[in-house]
């Protein structure tokens, strides 16, 4: 199995302290590996880290055998998605949301809302496509945000606590779409802190403290 | 009190061209500091860099820097003799919008950085996962805290129609030229024209009223 990420040495730090300091870590391709942890152990920090969302201090990452740097990682964000605990939505509709990750590609305004509609039917909120996004509730602001991930086809989806303070509904939903992501052949890194959620459909268990690998497991 | 009104409502034309040009100035310079500082102030909250906590103290230090000050540093670089003299801006109304310009551009750029640093923590880190260049970002950014930014933008032209020091130095305030509300009420004051004063001094408040309540309403729409 080939990896979709290789850390080397790398540590994060703010002001004094190392958020994260992961000797070596290789996240396999075309499987679901989930992060484990506490509140407050770095999972949210790992995951920006391998979004390219922010740069570590010190250290490499690999992604898809290729170094990530200031330089190509703009090229690397357009290949990868990321879901957040808290998802932010902007002003406007539902639709709108949905789509900007296409039209920040320059994807066409009708092709992208029509791509954009298929989204939202999948996580079942097409009814709600006009309706303005910060009227949403949680459950389904976190549904707007996964459409709008998975509209733009990445090959990684990283996946922050996405069933924190949500719903049955919304969670069985979320759950369902991300499976079948999965099933497709898809990279997923998903964090918990939940030992429960999940065990069924990890191949890999990277428990994470204070910033440190304390285990790996092989599903 | 009534003699002012009666200039204001008679629309004496010396009166309102002072209140034109004090606009026409201050509008111009508003203008080509919010161009140049409020994209900056947001491309500079996206980096990180060691000494941005530095950068962010020493614009609200400038802030604080008493107008003729500006005025005294502009007049030294314009005058005949200064490095800029050749240019031949001083006493003209280019020279007040250049000495508008450094007064705002400190107030612009801090009021933004600030603005961004207190906006949701989820913005700049979804913009990038969303797969954003620095110019989308920085458009997104000034889309989603457009009525907060504008309210910067409000503070500063208050702070810039009511400055009188380096409007004085650098103006000259010169009659149909240079003299601007503020200049024109010292000098009006001063030569015991107090109804004159008191026009454009009624103009000025109002204008600081209907700012104000600009200023109240945006921070109010905006949360």
């Amino acid at each position: 199995m080939t990896a979709a990420y290789r850390l080397l040495q790398v540590r994060f730090a703010w002001q004094t302290s190392n958020i994260i300091d992961i000797e070596q870590l290789s996240i396999p391709s075309q499987a679901c590996t989930v992060i484990l942890g506490d509140n407050g152990a770095g999972k949210t920090t790992l995951l920006s880290l391998l979004g390219c969302v922010i740069a570590p201090s010190s250290g490499t990452i690999h992604y898809q055998n290729q170094k990530v740097t200031n330089r190509n990682s703009l090229a690397f964000r357009r290949r990868i998605a990321a879901l957040h605990q808290r998802p932010y939505l902007f002003r406007g509709t539902v639709l709108e949301n949905a789509a900007l990750a296409l039209k920040l590609r320059g994807i066409a305004d009708s092709v992208a809302r029509e791509m954009a509609m298929q989204g939202l039917r999948q996580v079942g909120l097409s009814a709600l496509a006009q309706r303005s996004a910060r009227t949403l509730s949680g459950g389904e602001a976190q549904r707007v945000a996964l459409a709008r991930c998975l509209v733009t086809k990445p090959e990684t989806l990283l996946l922050d606590e996405p069933f924190s303070h949500l719903d049955r509904g919304s969670v069985e939903i979320i759950d369902t779409v991300i499976r079948a992501f999965a099933a497709n052949g898809c990279t997923l890194v998903f964090s918990t802190h939940d030992h429960q959620r999940w065990p069924e459909l990890a191949d890999h268990v990277v428990v994470l403290d204070a910033g440190k690998i304390i285990d790996k497991v092989q599903g | 009190m009534i003699a002012a009104w009666h200039l204001l409502a008679s629309f004496d034309m010396d009166v309102w061209f002072i209140i034109w040009t004090s606009l026409k100035i201050t509008i111009t310079a508003i203008v080509i500091s919010s161009v140049v500082a409020i994209p900056c102030a947001v491309w500079l909250s996206l980096q990180s860099f060691k000494g941005k906590r530095l950068l962010h103290n020493s614009l609200n230090a400038l802030m604080a820097v008493p107008t003729v000050m500006i005025g005294l540093i502009l007049y030294g670089l314009l005058s005949r003799q200064g490095p800029l003299g050749a240019l031949g801006l001083l006493y003209t109304p280019t020279a007040i919008i250049l000495g508008q310009i450094v007064l705002v551009m400190p107030i612009l750029l801090s009021v933004t950085l600030s603005t961004v640093a207190s906006a949701d923590r989820q913005l700049i880190p979804t913009l990038k996962s969303l797969g954003a260049t620095t110019s989308q970002q920085i458009c997104l950014i000034l889309k989603e805290l457009n009525l907060l930014i504008v309210a910067g933008i409000v503070l500063a032209f208050s702070r810039a129609i009511g400055e009188v020091g380096a409007a004085m130095m650098l103006g000259g305030n010169i009659a149909g030229l240079t003299r601007t509300m503020t200049t024109a009420i010292a000098l009006e004051t001063g030569k015991g024209e107090f109804e004159r004063g008191l026009a454009l001094g009624m103009m000025l408040l109002l204008l600081a009223f209907v700012l104000n309540g600009l200023l109240q309403w945006l921070q109010g729409a905006q949360s």
